[in-house]
């Protein structure tokens, strides 16, 4: 069970192009959509309009991917940040333990940490600001990572659990990203997932990725596979019954096989509920 | 073992992502397949690709007029204006001064000029609401959903043919007045005879002005007194219509 008090929204899906139409006109079966964050902290335009009629119709989380907790804060993204969380008084939102650029350049990509203790600090300084200055609780995702640091002092899901407890807030853990990341870097997920606060755990990311020369890559293109299928089923059996979303970015299929994807997610809740 | 990590290690590896500097495994593990070389290489391939994709997405008319030269002009702009903002939607804002500094054609700078007005105006915030009751009296502005354009090549006509499927004429050299507005949730654009240029490029001040300080600013700045009186009246309802002018 979490230990903080935001509801289970059951499964949703991320709000994308390709679905505008029938997801605002037709208002289709699905539990709660996720928006990137980025992508709605806009002065005007369509887009904002049709965040408006998305969040008349269904309960709507705010996911960023530029917050850049890594690096120092960018001060139009955080004004524009925090006015979207006002608009959308979403329960939580989120970013990446990441670092996207650094001195003015950004690559736009979520680059790794190195866990190392002064890396920590800073990133635990971040999160404390971005919850004292929004009044809302952040939840920190886990990245899909291709490289390792000589420099870092310790394993990832330590470095995750320290982060989360000294800032005190809660985990959006995308299983998907430790299924990669395991693959990438030869840890095994089950121990990475045994070192996580669980009872931390706000939101959980679901999707698929692409098999490459040498390493897995997060694309979010296929189905969710086997693996993390498996993952997603024990770790819900440990978190109890959490906000779960499928991530689907690119060669989107219709909306109803992300309806169908997401079926596939609820099976594997009410599975794991079951006595 | 760790090692102690360089103070300079984001820089370090800005460089690399962003093919500046050669691919130095030093600071990485390296892991079941894939060197410590090739682990930071796969972010610099997917630099090049999320930068390529949302060139393309944002200057679709001059990526489509450049075919398939595209990729390695936007990896040369990428190299030269690397993207300082969070947003991707600000990567290409420094095209058009690119372009000119490498002396590209007007048919280029043109495409760049209209697919940087149909971006901003798509983001745009909205008009502030005219009432027309006032209007006569009411300081009035350009819309920040409306961008005013000269072209030298009917680069919009160009790019309009090309993204509808079309395969589109050669540009020819004119004098285009064009604003790109949005109007309804839909980007469009529309030519303006040069009076009724004159006339909306006077209600670009800062305080906005009155129509009777728009048209007298439009004559001091040189715009036809016969073709100006004959159409106040239209053109102003055009462009309250269109949602070019908003309250001030």
């Amino acid at each position: 069970m979490s230990r903080f008090a935001v509801p289970d929204l059951g499964v949703g899906v991320g709000f994308r192009v390709p679905h505008y139409g029938v997801v605002i006109n037709e208002r289709p079966r699905m539990d709660w959509f996720e928006v990137i964050a980025e992508n709605f902290m806009l002065d005007g335009g369509p887009p904002l309009d049709n965040l408006s009629r998305l969040q008349a119709a269904y309960p709507v989380v705010p996911h960023g991917v530029s917050m850049s907790l890594g690096d120092a804060v960018d001060e139009d993204h955080e004004r524009r940040l925090l006015a979207l969380l006002a608009r959308l008084n979403p329960p939580w939102f989120s970013d990446h333990a990441c670092w996207t650029g650094h001195a003015g350049v950004n690559t736009h990509d979520l680059l790794p940490l190195p866990h190392t203790e002064a890396v920590l600090r800073h990133v635990v300084d971040r999160i404390k600001r971005a919850q004292d200055r929004s009044g809302r609780l952040f939840a920190v995702e886990n990245v899909s990572s291709y490289l390792s640091y000589r420099a870092s002092t310790m394993p990832e899901a330590e470095f995750l659990a320290e982060l989360c407890e000294r800032a005190d807030c809660a985990l959006l853990l995308d299983v998907n990203n430790v299924f990669v990341s395991s693959v990438n870097h030869g840890f095994a997920p089950e121990e990475y997932l045994r070192a996580l606060p669980l009872d931390r755990v706000v939101q959980l990311h679901l999707a698929g990725h692409s098999v490459r020369e040498g390493f897995r890559l997060d694309t979010h293109d296929y189905p969710v596979c086997d693996e993390v299928w498996a993952l997603y089923s024990a770790v819900i059996r440990e978190t109890g019954p959490v906000s779960t979303l499928i991530e689907w970015d690119d060669l989107i299929p219709s909306f109803e096989r992300l309806q169908a994807e997401a079926d596939a997610a609820r099976r594997v809740r009410d599975e794991a509920k079951a006595p | 073992m760790s090692e102690a990590l360089p103070d300079d290690w984001r820089a370090r590896l800005l460089l690399m992502i962003r093919g500046i500097s050669p691919l130095d495994g030093s600071m990485f593990g390296g892991g079941p397949g894939l060197s410590p070389a090739q682990q930071i290489g796969v972010y610099a391939e997917q630099h090049v690709l999320r930068h390529r994709a949302a060139l393309r997405a944002n200057l679709p008319g001059l990526t489509a007029f450049w075919g398939p030269a595209t990729d390695e002009l936007l990896d040369a702009y990428v190299r030269a204006h690397p993207s300082t903002s969070w947003t991707l939607e600000r990567l290409g804002l420094e095209m058009g001064a690119w372009l000119s500094a490498r002396g590209a054609t007007e048919e280029e700078r043109g495409l760049a000029a209209v697919d940087l007005a149909v971006l901003a105006v798509f983001h745009a915030p909205p008009p502030r609401p005219l009432d027309a009751a006032t209007l006569g009296v009411a300081h009035l502005g350009r819309s920040p959903t409306a961008r005013r354009l000269r072209l030298e090549r009917d680069a919009h006509r160009w790019r309009a043919q090309a993204l509808s499927g079309e395969t589109p004429a050669p540009m020819e050299p004119c004098d285009a007045r064009v604003v790109v507005y949005r109007h309804e949730g839909r980007v469009r654009h529309l030519e303006l005879p040069a009076a009724a240029d004159a006339l909306l490029a006077a209600l670009d001040a800062e305080q906005g002005r009155t129509v009777a300080e728009a048209v007298d600013h439009a004559l001091q700045g040189g715009a036809d007194p016969d073709e100006l009186g004959a159409a106040i009246g239209p053109w102003f309802r055009l462009f309250v219509e269109r949602g070019l002018i908003e309250a001030r």
